[in-house]
């Protein structure tokens, strides 16, 4: 009791601190910063810290901390605009978001949809905090329990989760789910540097670059068929009076349960470093689908499809900061970098960060909460102007769109080999969309292929093949996997040959 | 006498960057060379945010000061493929007009002389303008057993060492030497998944970079990690010698180890390994311009690192940053170490 | 029911497609042999393994080709995202369309490596727009607008290097 009391008022004392001078413009700076790259597809918050890091290393560390803060606790929020309004997920976090917040702009619903996304970010980071303040003795223990052999398995629940969930066919997800590991494999092994898969290509010794495939798998096939169809990308005038603000907020409070739920994973997958975000994304998404009633609506505009990932990734996030100023270890790649300037300014990682710094670890957290609402309110206020997006011929759409996708795609190198793959991401994904082949389990099997090989490799390395029975938390783990992959069989025998759960045109 | 040897060349290196500036050619070259008005481009071989970007960030403006006309300075990130990317792009992408550098790290440079078909560049027909120092401090985890030289030499306990690959050769080669029992795993793709595995006891020893290992000492300590040797780094003499910065010159090189428990050992093929993977420690982050820039604005460049190195502001930034001061070899005292790194890494040199 | 040309149109793609996932597995193999083994454990268990589901997706398809043939929209309240606005179905006699699409994709990407984003991506956006017969200050309005982000936001203000343009590699800028 103690301790939570300690660690509440820790909480307290960092919190109060965000609203004090010149504290507050300085995450300000920062949250308008991430606010508008996370707006550019294929950005990201990196260019904003890049931008920033020169200014933040001659200032006070309190203030750098939470201007830099500010930027990573947007740009996941405000890159579901693109995603839900146009389709275009501008990173690969907005693209669960986009698979039911598109249909739903689709429908005149895109206020609701992005209102929905708001608010799940907003809860999601405000329960992550309570699960801190609650549980953080347990958590850290957690850590020190993660090694090689759990990494992987929980990567893998991951992608399994993902590919049996999308698609009519389970066979397809596989294979796409195979297809995207195979990808991942091209470039430099771990463990050997040798170079594979590669050809004589100096571009693809860096792998294959995300952003340009998912733009191209995604968004190309959407902007295409937008043109041929040359209408609004709104089918309905329905959403044009309507903001979505008290609809998006009575979504998420109907369904709180699951608020609950894709936080906790949040959570545990931030605080568990190494992991990233698009574990948390996915896994909260598979958990919406496999819980809901109505599994077959996802993907054609099921306001839980929004919820869920965006609940997931935000909560995620003030996760991620524990490990990162605890153990000096990043719970995500935007951590990675944020790591590296703190230290610079003068953070020095440790256990102390838990105990007598506690305060300024609930700063750097409270930056995460205050930062989402902020941003939630200034999106709220622009919103009226952005859904009308929706409401543009495509004529008039459609070649900026595709301008600020490709110009997006070749941020990932600035090569024009960005360019190339994006193109050939973009054929494909139209033939992968109209064949009814599931895209998500491609890109899921690409990035979960990168964590998870280096993470086989030490597993059998360290430890044989016995970790598979001889690790508490892996055998766990490979019981979720058997029930993932039983699910939709499951689901399909209880609903009499009723088709199983899956992910339209995913 | 062997610690008046260190010191003297501890000097050596330190004192380098004030003669290689106070050494006239570079600055007569440099004469009548301005980049007034101009933007000046750097080829950075890491991603942005990473470490190396993040140095040349913080030189940039230091740069930009002392070079004739205080140009802008950019950066181009070109990360990957052990920085043959961005040694590729300098020597292949970048025009000579004396307003590009690029930049690539010591085994990337090796990559020239092994004759790999991927590899597009020829560092003979660059011109260096200067490395930066960074060495690996090898660190253990309490209950390994081995917490210093003493126990590391009696060291009954398996050493399971986390690696990256590119300086497997080193630590295979030393462990042979010393006879200790080892394990390498080389699979974790970024520091941060060994720093982890080191944590859990999944690894019980692996090298830090010198500057992550000063900047976080405090942690480590309470961490229960020790330093016990580093990998040390070739001077201007051709020896492999420790880095003395951060109370460092507590920790003793792989070489002197060696020397001292192992003497049979010199010279011999594993020890020529050894060496060819320290020697690159000296020259680790290293400046080069692209071929066919003319000698005045190498000349501006190296004039301008090496007064950076010496700007009192720059000296306290980089001390406040990384914990170490800045180890910065010239160009003209870098050259031969950089020659005899690459000698010592062509296919078939032992 | 779809029709049978769509059918078969939409059969052969499955079956191209399968067949795209075991050559490129098939290949993975072959360039596998020449990497070292401790570089091939993971790339050998996926490679296998896509080939089986593969077999075994092909045996499912041949003793029921009809299995995942279009059906028509379950309910009528989402049509545009139901099967006949995603499958091969909605595709039929669209296919100059689709064609006109992907070549000025195509073009806006080719004509990015030619001259350079700054360029290409604010011509492509008046050509665009006045092909399409809207208003001229609209296409020039909407380029600008593009021109201008790319010099002074990207270029100048975040210092972003785009790829040279191979006009200007080949003809020495």
């Amino acid at each position: 009791m103690d301790e939570i009391l300690f660690i509440a008022g820790a909480f307290v004392n960092g919190f109060y601190k965000v609203f004090t001078w010149p504290v507050f413009p300085m995450m300000m700076i920062g949250i308008v910063a991430g606010m508008i790259v996370g707006l550019i597809p294929g950005l990201g918050g990196l260019i904003a810290h890049i931008l920033l890091i020169p200014f933040a290393l001659q200032m006070d560390p309190l203030n750098a901390y939470v201007m830099l803060l500010g930027v990573y606790a947007v740009t996941t929020q405000t890159d579901s605009i693109p995603a839900v309004l146009l389709g275009v997920p501008g990173t690969a976090a907005a693209l669960a978001t986009s698979l039911d917040g598109y249909p739903m702009a689709k429908r005149g619903e895109a206020g609701r949809a992005l209102c929905a996304s708001y608010y799940a970010s907003i809860l999601g980071t405000f329960v992550a905090t309570a699960i801190f303040i609650l549980f953080l003795p347990g958590l850290r223990a957690l850590v020190n329990n993660f090694s090689s052999p759990e990494f992987f398995m929980l990567v893998m629940l991951g992608l399994v989760m993902a590919s049996s969930l999308s698609g009519k066919s389970a066979a397809r997800g596989l294979l796409m789910g195979g297809l995207g590991l195979m990808i991942s494999m091209i470039g430099q092994a771990p463990g050997t540097g040798d170079t594979r898969f590669a050809g004589p290509f100096l571009y693809l010794w860096e792998g294959m670059p995300l952003i340009p495939i998912v733009l191209g798998l995604f968004a190309v096939p959407e902007v295409v068929d937008l043109a041929i169809r040359n209408t609004t990308i709104a089918s309905s005038q329905v959403g044009r009076k309507v903001s979505g603000l008290w609809v998006g907020f009575v979504d998420c409070a109907r369904n709180w349960w699951l608020v609950v739920k894709c936080s906790v994973v949040g959570v545990v997958t931030g605080f568990i470093p190494g992991l990233g975000g698009a574990v948390a994304e996915w896994m909260s998404y598979a958990i919406a689908v496999a819980s809901d009633k109505n599994p077959d609506s996802f993907g054609k505009g099921n306001v839980r499809g929004v919820i869920a990932p965006e609940t997931g990734t935000a909560s995620h996030k003030p996760g991620a900061i524990i490990p990162t100023v605890a153990f000096g270890i990043p719970g995500n790649n935007a951590m990675a970098v944020l790591l590296v300037v703190f230290v610079i300014i003068g953070l020095r990682p440790g256990p102390e960060m838990l105990d007598t710094q506690l305060d300024l670890t609930f700063t750097m957290v409270s930056v995460v909460i205050v930062g989402n609402i902020v941003a939630a309110l200034l999106a709220l206020v622009l919103q009226r102007w952005l859904v009308m997006l929706c409401f543009i011929r495509a004529n008039l759409l459609v070649p900026f769109i595709l301008a600020a996708m490709i110009v997006g795609a070749t941020f990932a190198r600035l090569s024009f080999g960005d360019i190339m793959v994006f193109l050939a991401a973009g054929t494909l994904g139209y033939v992968f969309k109209h064949a009814d082949w599931p895209r998500v389990p491609l890109v899921m099997g690409l990035i979960m292929g990168r964590i998870a090989e280096p993470y086989l490799f030490s597993t059998v390395d360290r430890y044989n093949y016995e970790w598979l029975y001889t690790r508490p938390i892996v055998v766990v783990l490979i019981i979720f996997i058997c029930m993932a992959l039983a699910a939709p069989y499951y689901r399909r025998w209880r609903n009499k040959g009723a088709p199983g759960a899956r992910i339209r045109g995913s | 006498m062997k610690s008046r040897f260190n010191l003297a060349l501890a000097a050596l290196v330190a004192g380098s960057a004030t003669l290689g500036w106070a050494f006239a050619p570079s600055d007569a070259n440099a004469q009548g060379v301005s980049f007034k008005g101009k933007t000046v481009s750097i080829v950075v071989f890491s991603p942005p945010g990473a470490p190396p970007d993040l140095w040349f960030r913080q030189i940039g403006p230091y740069l930009s000061k002392h070079l004739p006309g205080n140009p802008k300075v950019r950066y181009i990130n070109k990360g990957g493929g052990g920085s043959v990317v961005a040694a590729n792009y300098t020597y292949n992408a970048l025009k000579p007009d004396g307003t590009n550098i690029g930049s690539f790290n010591a085994p990337g440079a090796a990559e020239s002389v092994r004759g790999k078909r991927k590899v597009q560049f020829d560092t003979s027909k660059m011109s260096f303008i200067g490395a930066q120092t960074i060495t690996r401090i090898v660190g253990f985890r309490g209950d390994s057993g081995t917490t210093d030289l003493n126990s590391f030499v009696k060291a009954t306990k398996k050493h399971l060492v986390g690696l990256q690959a590119a300086d497997t050769p080193y630590y295979e080669a030393f462990y042979r030497i010393m006879g200790i029992d080892f394990q390498v795993f080389s699979a974790y793709p970024r520091f941060r998944q060994r720093l982890q595995a080191l944590r859990t006891g999944e690894i019980n020893t692996t090298p830090f970079a010198h500057l992550t290992w000063v900047q976080n000492l405090s942690t480590y300590t309470k961490s229960d990690f020790h330093a016990v040797y580093q990998m040390g780094y070739m001077d201007g003499s051709g020896e492999i010698v420790p880095v003395t910065v951060g109370g460092m010159d507590k920790v003793p090189t792989g070489h002197s180890i060696v020397k001292k428990h192992k003497p049979k050992a010199v010279g011999s093929r594993d020890w020529k390994i050894m060496t060819s993977v320290a020697a690159g420690q000296g020259v680790a982050r290293e400046v080069w311009a692209p071929p066919g820039t003319d000698a005045k604005f190498v000349a501006a460049w190296r004039k301008a690192f090496v007064a950076t190195s010496n700007d009192a502001q720059y000296k306290a930034d980089h001390q406040k940053a990384w914990g170490v001061p800045m180890s910065w070899i010239p160009g003209d005292v870098g050259e031969p170490i950089v020659k005899k790194y690459l000698d010592m890494n062509r296919p078939g040199a032992f | 029911m779809a029709d049978p040309e769509t059918i078969r149109v939409s059969r052969t793609i499955d079956w191209i497609l399968v067949a795209l996932f075991v050559a490129t597995s098939v290949l993975f193999i072959s360039l596998l042999l020449d990497l070292p083994p401790r570089a091939t454990i993971f790339p050998w268990f996926v490679s296998v393994t896509m080939v089986l589901v593969a077999l075994v997706y092909s045996a499912g398809n041949l003793r029921n080709p009809a299995r995942w043939d279009d059906k028509p929209a379950e309910g009528g309240d989402d049509e545009e995202t139901a099967a006949a606005a995603i499958g091969i179905a909605a595709l039929k006699g669209r296919g100059r369309e689709i064609f006109r699409m992907f070549a000025a994709v195509y073009i806006l990407g080719g004509a990015i490596m030619l001259v350079g984003h700054l360029v290409a991506v604010p011509l492509f956006i008046l050509a665009y727009v006045l092909y399409r017969r809207e208003s001229w200050v609209l296409a020039a309005g909407g380029a600008a607008v593009f021109f201008l982000v790319i010099q002074f936001v990207f270029i100048e203000g975040m210092d972003i290097v785009f790829p040279e343009p191979m006009l200007l590699r080949w003809f020495g800028g």
